[in-house]
């Protein structure tokens, strides 16, 4: 009787240890180990060795299963990565100069005396501006590194990426693809992505022909008249449009001008840049003002820095600008004599025939992936005005002041909105205001924006 | 400047009260032990024994408390970690005084079998009518003390060591390099697949530890005392100990990244402060392996004419107390690999 109630009292006690193994087992699974969002009541912890993360030296990775897994600092990533070489599409970095998120493979590395997360003793730092990790590296006794997760990094079998090469002009309609490349939204939609740059039309022209680009971000007359040149493009979505807060394109008249309306231009020197869009926002608007076009002396000029210059001078009396040069126009306190803020035209992307025809379904992804930079980019304008302050072609001067546009999301321009630019480049022998409205534009890429969401590297 | 909170006031309070009063009870042990042995009459060994009733009771006292100064070491330790820079477990703690706090760490487990050791063969020696173990247990009693002397002195100083805000690197930088010595010896010796012989080596190890002492367990009787128990029982007390490396090994290499869910990540003070309910696990391991040491203990210095039968029964006892507590930290591995 007495073995018997021993071996119960043994059996129980026994179960009870076990009821607590299971307990700690699940329990330990939500609270200590890795997380993988941040709730108020806990922390992020590091999927290496657990740490607690702090969100300067975070690292992310997102994984071929569509997921993301985060780290306290480089150095566990690197060894993480070690082991899981076979997962991951790509790692984000956060730049310990502005904080901001970006691809590590666009990143500058600095290991140097000076530990960051001395958990690890983490001593390798991320930058994305050159410039920053050699002052980190001066003051810290430092030196540049190679990239730790790789110097080319190699991808996963299954998550083989298709290229697409882009020309962006310098004006801050290039964010959306600059962010998306950045960030990296677009390894998000296994697209690599490449950015060239530009300056004006004529440049841009010249990439498309060569074959050095894909498709490129023009203003709408430019992207029209390109949409039937060699080689055939088509404007697949809008970037940039003016609205009755923000001009796009803007006649502004210079501080000692003493000019008040287009009206007073007549017989007065206006600078106008490079540019068959430049052009016609010209000519419309002296039309538009009953002022004939032979009343005013017109000067033309390289670029639209040249012609802020000339405007800041005194050197002329107006100068037809853009953004970013109108915000700062009117920053400055010169006088917009006429602008496009109630006007329906905007900056587009146009992509070439060729490669629509060639790489349908990657493109879809390409636009997809842009309508996810648009939608972090309007929702968290200022999480990313660092990326604009640097690779928006605003001047150093303006750039802390210099807000971020809102960027349209998922649309084309309609048949009404090109009607006026269409008769005027048929006037002038540009293209024919018959051309088919299909043989300009091509809306058929455009995502239903409620199934556009943030991108994982965004939230 | 020092950390000051309940755990390391605590541990200092303790530390001091040990340190002075088993210095004394040391010191006073070692004279009885002597005069114990050069007692030539039935008075002069009365007179012994019950100038012993103070020394005893001060240490049945001090010796239970220091038992359970180990896991509050550890405690201490788990309380200093917010205020150590760059520390995320005890690891980091460790880091502050490294060689200190090694020795301490050494030294507990010693400290805890000989105060398990001492007790249990004072319970052996109350059980007798004239005190026959008194000898033994005077002269075990002071090595005893002299141990947790020394330990409660360095429990002491360390608690003063470290210092808030100090820097170090953790865990991840030591326990979890290619180079570490965990990986490394075992993968030399059993090749690339040494992961998975550890996880069926525990187990085995365990089990076939468990049947021995089982088998132990049935042929130890009042009737007889064969010449094979001492032996046997020192065989398994070896084997307890090979077990221990090995359940060392195999939990850092292999189960407690699995139970912590880091794969990569092998620290057994991170895996304490992620699934607490292991340190039960730790401690049903550590009183299971320990039970072998003092069977054999008692086997060692508890066999006199007095002891014949309560000896059998206390090796009987701990063997029964050891497969329980190896049975127990086996099952809540397993359910802990199971929920991983």
């Amino acid at each position: 009787m007495l073995q018997r109630r021993r071996l119960v009292a043994i059996v129980v006690c026994i179960l009870v240890f076990a009821v607590v193994a299971l307990l700690g087992g699940i329990l330990g699974k939500k609270t200590g180990k890795v997380q993988k969002e941040k709730t108020d009541q806990t922390a992020m912890r590091c999927a290496y060795d657990g740490t607690e993360i702090s969100p300067m030296y975070q690292v992310d990775a997102y994984l071929v299963d569509k997921t993301t897994v985060s780290f306290c600092s480089i150095y566990c990533a690197s060894r993480w990565y070690e082991n899981n070489k076979d997962r991951v599409i790509y790692f984000t970095v956060n730049d310990e100069v502005t904080g901001n998120k970006f691809d590590s493979t666009l990143g500058h590395f600095v290991e140097s005396d000076l530990v960051s997360v001395p958990e690890v003793n983490n001593r390798i730092h991320a930058f994305a501006v050159k410039e920053d990790a050699l002052t980190h590296a001066k003051q810290f006794n430092g030196r540049l590194i190679k990239n730790p997760f790789g110097a080319a990094f190699v991808l996963p079998k299954i998550a083989r990426m298709d290229t697409l090469t882009i020309g962006t002009p310098l004006v801050p309609d290039s964010m959306p693809v600059r962010l998306a490349v950045f960030r990296p939204i677009f390894k998000e939609n296994m697209l690599d992505v490449k950015i060239v740059s530009f300056e004006g039309d004529k440049d841009g022209k010249r990439l498309l022909s060569k074959g050095f680009v894909d498709g490129i971000i023009c203003d709408l007359p430019t992207g029209l008249v390109l949409a039937k040149g060699s080689p055939s493009v088509r404007i697949v979505k809008n970037v940039l449009r003016a609205n009755p807060y923000r001009a796009l394109f803007a006649l502004v008249a210079g501080p000692e001008a003493r000019v008040e309306s287009v009206a007073d231009l007549k017989g007065k020197i206006i600078a106008v840049p490079k540019g068959l869009s430049f052009r016609f926002y010209l000519e419309y608007y002296l039309k538009s003002n009953d002022v004939p076009l032979d009343e005013v002396v017109i000067r033309d000029v390289k670029n639209m820095a040249e012609a802020w210059e000339l405007l800041k001078n005194g050197e002329i009396s107006a100068a037809l600008l853009r953004t970013p040069y109108t915000d700062m126009a009117i920053k400055k306190g010169m006088a917009l004599l006429a602008d496009d803020r109630n006007s329906p035209w905007m900056s587009v992307l146009v992509l070439k025939e060729s490669v629509i025809k060639k790489k349908f379904k990657v493109i879809e992804r390409f636009i997809f992936g842009l309508e996810q930079s648009v939608l972090a980019l309007n929702l968290k304008p200022d999480d990313f005005s660092g990326l604009l302050q640097e690779q928006g072609g605003i001047s150093k001067e303006w750039r802390k002041r210099f807000p971020m546009p809102i960027f349209e999301g998922a649309n084309c321009p309609s048949p009404d909105e090109i009607e006026t630019i269409l008769n005027w480049l048929d006037e002038k022998g540009f293209l024919s205001k018959e051309t088919p409205y299909e043989e300009l534009i091509n809306p058929s890429f455009l995502p239903d924006p409620n199934d556009v969401g943030l991108a994982f590297c965004c939230r | 400047m020092m950390i000051l909170n309940v755990f390391s006031i605590t541990e200092i309070f303790i530390g001091i009260i040990s340190f002075i009063l088993m210095a004394w009870g040391g010191s006073l042990a070692i004279i009885l032990a002597i005069r114990w042995r050069n007692a030539s009459t039935v008075e002069e060994r009365s007179d012994v024994e019950k100038k012993s009733h103070l020394v005893m009771l001060v240490a049945v006292v001090v010796l239970g408390i220091r038992l359970f100064n180990w896991p509050l070491f550890y405690a201490t330790l788990q309380s200093f970690v917010p205020d150590i820079d760059g520390a995320m477990c005890i690891f980091g703690v460790t880091q502050v005084r490294r060689i200190l706090t090694g020795i301490s760490e050494l030294i507990k487990p010693v400290s805890f079998f000989l105060i398990g050791g001492w007790l249990l063969i004072h319970s052996l020696d109350q059980k007798t009518q004239t005190s026959s173990l008194m000898g033994t247990k005077l002269f075990f009693l002071s090595i005893t003390a002299v141990v947790v002397v020394a330990e409660s002195l360095l429990d002491v100083v360390l608690m003063f060591q470290i210092r808030p805000g100090t820097l170090v690197s953790c865990c991840t930088t030591v326990t979890d390099i290619l180079e570490r010595p965990t990986r490394l010896v075992p993968q030399s010796t059993l090749g690339p697949a040494y992961e998975s012989i550890l996880r069926y080596g525990y187990y085995t190890g365990n089990i076939i530890l468990m049947a021995l002492l089982g088998i132990c367990m049935r042929r130890i009787s009042p009737a007889s005392t064969p010449r094979w128990r001492r032996p046997a029982l020192g065989l398994l007390f070896i084997c307890g100990v090979g077990n221990a490396g090995l359940f060392v090994l195999t939990q850092i290499e292999v189960h407690a990244p699995r139970i912590m869910g880091l794969p990569f990540h092998h620290c057994l003070y991170c895996l304490w402060q992620y699934v607490p309910d292991t340190i039960l696990m730790y401690i049903l391991f550590i009183l299971g392996t320990s039970a072998i040491g003092w069977t054999f203990l008692l086997d060692m210095v508890g066999r006199t004419d007095e002891t014949g039968d309560a000896l059998p029964q206390s090796l009987r006892r701990l063997c029964g107390f050891s497969i329980f507590c190896l049975g127990a930290s086996m099952v809540m591995n397993t359910i802990h690999l199971i929920a991983a």
